[in-house]
């Protein structure tokens, strides 16, 4: 009688009994386990994630202008100044662009071409150039008269590490001609 | 306590709401802890918590872009240029107040192939006399050695030419102080790469010590 009620409720020994109790166990605690990992507060993380993305789009949009043209490597500057908004005139190694459009081009050796000098060749004036900011500077005048901005008359050098100082100077001037007398020259920070 | 559902006093079954009667047995308190009781983990479910995972999804990727992006891009800063100012070198200046015009110091740094020449205009500047080397070139021009020669390399020596400037700024600020510069002018050969005229300013914009000459303006030599 005792025999056949043991059979039916459960182990006869007690190494069964244990075993069960231990896979029992096992059972409950990895339930437990599990229920700890559905409910992991992922709040704090969400925060520092939301600051870390607003101070990387403060940085981008502190260097975010873009100078990406071809033929142009800029020179490395130990300054610490940031760029600044301002007109930008490229001077590549074969042409010369305001906001990125062409507006003459360079000789093989890099310098200016004769036809672009109207006051000879050591005449400083480049006159294709000094049409184009002529006209900028009269269409940001406009803009100041219409309220806007204020004109001051910033323009941003991007140049080539290899264009020579005579090229340079010569922009310099016809900038100044158009009444750009603000230069803003671009460089490359060292990294990090 | 029995449960709001049967009311003990009338033997009616109840809606389990409170109607606002008040029976034998049971009290406001009790309908509001057992309606509270019965329908809590409800209310639970209907309020639960905001999923903020696709919100956290965009988050990273936005993250991982940006990282991505501020990675390849060029830092880029900025060498502020001034245009010389023609009014305060004219000579209106100069009839109206002499005395000013005499502590101008006009500083200029030269690049030239074979190395820094600075010179100044309105002042004898420390460890140079007036009179020159002596020797005459074709042009009739005096020829003196660069102040700063390049180096045994072929490179411009950039240390040097900070170390002096740091000290005529000493020797003016010590010495000198009648003497005021406006700025630094530089001016350099037609072919000097663009890279050496930003190293230049680099080095007279500032040492470990302070600021040197951060003004800067272009000029040329004829």
């Amino acid at each position: 009688m005792t025999t056949q009620s043991q059979e039916s409720s459960g182990p006869t020994s007690y190494a069964m009994y244990d075993a069960t109790r231990k896979r029992r166990k096992t059972k409950r605690h990895r339930r437990t386990s599990e229920a700890d990992i559905a409910y992991l507060n992922i709040t704090p993380m969400l925060d520092m994630m939301t600051i870390l993305l607003v101070f990387l789009l403060k940085s981008f949009s502190a260097s975010s202008q873009d100078v990406s043209v071809e033929n142009l490597l800029l020179p490395h500057s130990t300054t610490k100044l940031n760029i600044d908004e301002a007109l930008m005139v490229m001077i590549t190694r074969d042409k010369i662009l305001v906001d990125k459009r062409l507006v003459t081009e360079l000789t093989p050796e890099g310098l200016l071409r004769p036809e672009d000098l109207p006051e000879g060749p050591h005449g400083y004036l480049v006159e294709p150039l000094y049409e184009i900011l002529e006209n900028k500077a009269a269409y940001f005048k406009r803009i100041e008269d219409f309220g806007g901005t204020q004109f001051v008359g910033k323009i941003a050098i991007v140049a080539d590490r290899q264009t020579s100082y005579q090229t340079i100077f010569k922009v310099l001037y016809t900038a100044g001609r158009a009444e750009f007398g603000f230069f803003k020259l671009f460089v490359q920070k060292p990294p990090g | 306590m029995t449960t709001g559902s049967e009311s003990p006093s009338s033997g009616q079954k109840q809606s389990g709401y409170y109607t606002g009667r008040e029976t034998q047995n049971y009290t406001y308190t009790d309908f509001t802890y057992v309606r509270r009781k019965r329908s809590g983990h409800v209310e639970e479910e209907e309020v639960g918590e905001l999923n903020i995972v696709p919100y956290l999804d965009i988050i990273v990727n936005l993250i991982m872009f940006l990282l991505v992006v501020q990675a390849t891009l060029v830092s880029l800063g900025l060498i502020d240029v001034t245009a010389p100012s023609y009014a305060s070198l004219g000579p209106s200046d100069a009839q109206q107040n002499p005395e000013q015009q005499k502590k101008q110091l006009r500083l200029t740094v030269g690049i030239a192939r074979e190395g820094f020449y600075i010179a100044a205009s309105g002042g004898v500047l420390p460890g140079e006399t007036e009179e020159g080397s002596g020797e005459i070139t074709e042009e009739g021009v005096e020829k003196r050695p660069p102040t700063i020669p390049l180096l045994p390399d072929g490179n411009y020596n950039f240390a040097a030419l900070k170390a002096r400037l740091r000290e005529i700024k000493d020797w003016i600020a010590n010495e000198h102080t009648e003497l005021e510069t406006t700025g630094l002018y530089v001016a350099a050969e037609a072919t000097t790469p663009y890279e050496v005229v930003v190293k230049t300013l680099d080095a007279s914009r500032d040492d470990t010590r302070g600021d040197l000459f951060p003004a800067v303006a272009f000029t040329e030599i004829r």
